[in-house]
């Protein structure tokens, strides 16, 4: 019996917004750790990231209208959950001096 | 094959062959007398497991009671500030290493395939392995205490402290290495759990059938693999520095302490969701069944459970608010703190919303239930105060600390532990723990917790700092001191009620042990050693609620694989995602193996510490001998090539390739190998990044030429085992052991060639963290090589055997993954040494 089994694509689908939280948070922790010398870069990693979010939302919001199965739902929670810790990791960006002096 | 999701009938059909469930039972017998220490069955390992575990509990809880009585009354001389320090180590070290840790995996391994469906986990002496070295090893390094030589730096072991010049006698290393191996232990766990539910379990049971508590395992297991990493580097770099004065953590020759900060706790906050979220879905199964109804947002709290395994790992630095970090570090720790905050509560909804919904049987686990309930969303609260950088700077170190801790931890975790036990104990014996009992078992933790623990809040504001071993009356701390002390022994009294009663009803006669809670998951199900008779078909999340007749049609043998057809263990291994039927794996049987080498690798650990040099290598060969032996034993030829799993299925037995369970066991392996080496590179490039030159004055960064030569000589060795696999594994076995040699020495000839460039550069590691950081990078890639000589060996004879003619495959499959992992690990390493300073010098 050779049907599909896609573990790869299933995992990922509800783990890229996931992902895309955590590659935010770990690139502006090592950029403001190494000692960063624009805000410019953390403020477009940002928008990158809220943007990815947001479009991963819209893809997941599809297909949430879809099946609404596990996985369905899964991609939806997950990118929801993301924006909103993307969104949390920001405000200390906006409100505390952007980059320390080294 | 036919599709059995379709049929509308079961899998196998009635009357079943007279002499099935004999020679069932048969292949399945649990060994008794002496030989009982060689079972490997997981409900017997499993059992052992748990009971060591609840063994290190009490160990750890009279140690407690011990610093609680010092601390009763102001200005006490009960115990000694020397031995202060060693209990209160002890204490959170035992508790959280040889206790929180091991118990969930335990019940995991107790549980899991019962839950799945599977007649056991996939590599079952693995399991039997990584228990008795952690029972050896843990008793061993427990009764340090006994003789004054237990660590006494703190659980978390800060350097300088634990440093040699500060801690020059044995103890820390007890700690380092004793700690170190019980890590491998819990990593060889969650290999088996990971493969265990992404591949045994029964058919139909798709990863949205899977019950929550699998996926709280499941992702649980992941976390081990990504964070125990971390733990098991940093220990390797302090124990090198205490043995050979590698200053890693000394600033005064370019070494740094927060580096250990930073290597423990990228381990040590995962930790905490890697002991909460196996409750969790402990949790999530008992609520569903005392409330009796199905569980309310039960995809939600999926989600909410893989979210909390990522955020967890963001959340290391607030361990380390006052060390010094960056302000906008610490808010970006701060908000992550936070935001894993919103998937928690979306399960602590979930769990509040099915008990409105349902109707509550205020049973023994109903009560622990409601405790958890109340004691973790306490600590919870107090989480997110002490997220806030500067109400965390005001109590950092303080009893409030303290007491947020003891909150998240008993709360979320020793309660639904409890609750866990009373729901699940009937399973072993069909005797249930008494409810009167329960009621004052209940009572008297709950109250003695909240007793003991409140105060501390208090305490904490009031400015008490912890692992202080007594204080002034003047400090007015002496009353809510007392308070914490009589709360703590009237816990201590629910937990001996506990053990009195579970003694007491394990030894009434069996009894039939039903299903009495009306669970809907397959634990239920009739279970003998061989787990269930036949192996269910799923079709639903709550399976015996929605198949009222399942556990009678298991129970005849009317579902998957109803006997043995090879006259061996077997279970069924179905696809990750929509649990297909696969093929047929032969399990492993019985052996003294995984005993002798775990006995081997704990004895090694422990003399090695005690620097019985000689007594230390005699044990870790023989635990190496007893591993060779037990591999030795695997990958045989199938002894049949299919067989019948149902009335109109056959099935393959075994598998190739990365449909293997031991492919995968191998991968996963690979991959935690590899975040160790990416932890030791993190400690290269953070002492790197303290450097105002780099590299710093007196060292050099060795010849390009050494280094390109040394990455060509590996990747050919790579190149040469591969082309083996790939066209001489199935005929010519001759080449593939010249080529197997050949690709040694190259891959020897390469580390010698990387050594040898770094020698000519000067490289010192006493001298300067910079260059102790490239040699522990060294020293890590020369361990693997040391790995690949014994498997290049052990391939040469197993060809010469005729073992790994065709279907023998899989070993030599499995070794070429850990040899490009290693090529993979030298050529990274070599790059980065030499390009990083560049550019940053740049």
């Amino acid at each position: 019996m050779q049907k599909r089994d896609p573990l790869f694509a299933s995992v990922m689908r509800v783990c890229a917004p996931l992902l895309v939280w955590a590659a935010h948070f770990f690139f502006c922790y090592a950029y403001v750790a190494a000692g960063c010398a624009s805000s410019t870069v953390l403020g477009v990693t940002t928008a990158l990231a809220l943007s990815a979010c947001c479009g991963l939302l819209w893809l997941s919001w599809r297909g949430r209208m879809g099946k609404g199965t596990l996985l369905d739902m899964g991609a939806f929670l997950a990118s929801v959950l993301s924006f909103i810790a993307i969104t949390w990791s920001t405000l200390p960006l906006i409100f505390m001096s952007a980059c320390k002096a080294v | 094959m036919k599709d059995a999701a379709l049929n509308p009938t079961t899998p196998s059909s009635l009357p079943r062959p007279p002499d099935e469930l004999a020679r069932l039972a048969r292949a399945w017998k649990t060994p008794t007398g002496l030989r009982f220490l060689t079972s490997i069955n997981n409900t017997t390992i499993g059992l052992l497991y748990i009971a060591t575990a609840l063994l290190f509990f009490i160990l750890a809880g009279v140690l407690a009671l011990l610093m609680r009585v010092q601390l009763a009354v102001p200005d006490n001389t009960f115990i000694s500030p020397g031995l202060y320090n060693q209990l209160f180590t002890m204490h959170g070290t035992v508790m959280m290493f040889l206790f929180a840790i091991p118990v969930v995996e335990a019940i995991a391994v107790y549980l899991l395939p019962g839950i799945l469906g599977a007649r056991e986990l996939p590599f079952p002496r693995l399991s039997a392995y990584a228990f008795w070295a952690y029972a050896f090893g843990g008793l061993g390094f427990f009764c340090s205490i006994f003789v004054g030589l237990a660590p006494d730096g703190g659980w978390f072991m800060y350097p300088p402290l634990t440093g040699k010049a500060f801690s020059p006698g044995l103890n820390a290393d007890f700690w380092l290495l004793g700690i170190g191996f019980i890590e491998i232990s819990a990593i060889a766990g969650a290999i088996e759990l990971i493969v265990g539910i992404l591949m045994t379990r029964a058919p139909g049971m798709s990863l949205s059938k899977m019950p929550v508590y699998a996926w709280s395992m499941l992702v649980v297991a992941v976390m081990i693999v990504f964070a125990f990493p971390a733990v098991i580097a940093g220990t390797a770099l302090l124990e090198l520095e205490r043995a050979f004065d590698w200053p890693f953590f000394i600033p005064a020759r370019g070494g740094d302490p927060i580096l250990w900060q930073h290597l423990f706790w990228f381990f040590g906050h995962p930790e905490v969701y890697i002991i909460f979220l196996p409750a969790a879905g402990m949790v999530s199964t008992m609520i569903p069944s005392i409330s009796g109804t199905a569980l309310v947002g039960r995809r939600a709290i999926i989600v909410a459970l893989v979210a909390v395994g990522f955020f967890s790992f963001a959340l290391w630095a607030h361990h380390m608010f006052t060390a010094g970090l960056g302000p906008l570090e610490s808010g970006l720790i701060s908000a992550a703190s936070m935001a894993v905050a919103v998937p928690t509560a979306i399960q602590v909804f979930g769990w509040i919303a099915t008990l409105w919904r349902g109707k509550v049987n205020w049973c023994g686990p109903a009560l622990f239930l409601m405790g958890f309930l109340f004691i973790f969303v306490l600590g919870g609260l107090t989480g997110v105060m002490v997220a806030v950088v500067p109400f965390d700077w005001q109590v950092h170190d303080t009893y409030f600390i303290v007491a947020h801790l003891h909150y998240v931890l008993i709360g979320g975790m020793v309660f639904p532990v409890f609750a866990g036990l009373y729901y699940w104990i009937p399973l072993i014996k069909g005797r249930a723990l008494s409810e009167r009992w329960a009621r004052w078992v209940f009572g008297l933790m709950f109250a003695g917790f909240n007793t003991a623990f409140f105060p501390m809040h208090l305490t904490g504001m009031l400015g008490m700092p912890r692992r202080v071993y007594t204080y002034g009356a003047e400090m007015g701390w002496s009353g809510l001191n007392m308070l914490s002390t009589v709360g703590a022994f009237v816990f201590a009294a629910g937990v001996v009620l506990f053990f009195i009663d579970l003694v007491r009803s394990q030894r009434l006669p069996t009894l039939p042990i039903g299903n009495p809670w009306n669970a809907s998951t397959l634990e239920w199900l009739p279970n003998e050693a061989y787990a269930t008779r036949s192996i269910p078909q799923i079709d639903s999340a709550v399976p015996l609620w929605d198949h009222p007749g399942l556990a009678a049609e298991v129970d005849a043998g009317q579902h998957w694989l109803p006997g043995t057809e090879t006259g061996l263990r077997e279970t069924i291994v179905t696809s990750a995602v929509q649990a297909r039927p696969l093929f047929v794996q032969v399990l492993p049987t019985d052996s003294w193996l995984p005993f002798i080498a775990a006995l081997g690798t704990a004895a090694f650990f422990l003399l090695l510490t005690i620097k019985w040099n000689v007594s230390a290598w005699v044990c870790g060969i023989v635990a190496v001998a007893a591993i060779v032996a037990w591999l030795w034993e695997t990958d045989q030829a199938p002894v049949q090539e299919q067989v019948r799993v149902a009335d109109h299925v056959i099935l393959p037995v075994g598998m190739l390739g990365p449909r293997s369970h031991a492919w995968w066991g191998t991968a996963i392996m690979m991959v935690v190998d590899l975040t160790i080496f990416a932890s030791f590179l993190f400690a290269f490039i953070h002492i790197s990044m303290r450097l105002n030159i780099c590299p710093p004055p007196g060292a050099h960064l060795p010849d390009a030429r050494w280094q390109i030569g040394a990455c060509a000589l590996m990747l050919a060795s790579s190149a040469l085992v591969e082309c083996s696999r790939r066209k001489l594994a199935a005929a010519h076995q001759a080449w593939l052991r010249v080529l197997t040699a050949l690709a040694l020495v190259l891959l020897v000839a390469g580390f010698a060639a990387t050594l040898l460039g770094q020698r000519a550069a000067g490289l010192d590691p006493v001298a300067h963290a910079w260059g102790a950081s490239i040699a522990a990078l060294l020293a890590y890639q020369g361990m693997h090589i040391v790995i690949l000589a014994i498997i290049a060996i052990y391939l040469i004879v197993r060809s010469w055997d005729g073992k790994l003619h065709g279907r023998n495959r899989g070993t030599y499959n499995n070794s070429v993954l850990i040899w490009h992992g290693t090529v993979l690990q030298g050529v990274f390493g070599a790059l980065a040494v030499s390009l990083l300073p560049q550019w940053m010098g740049a």
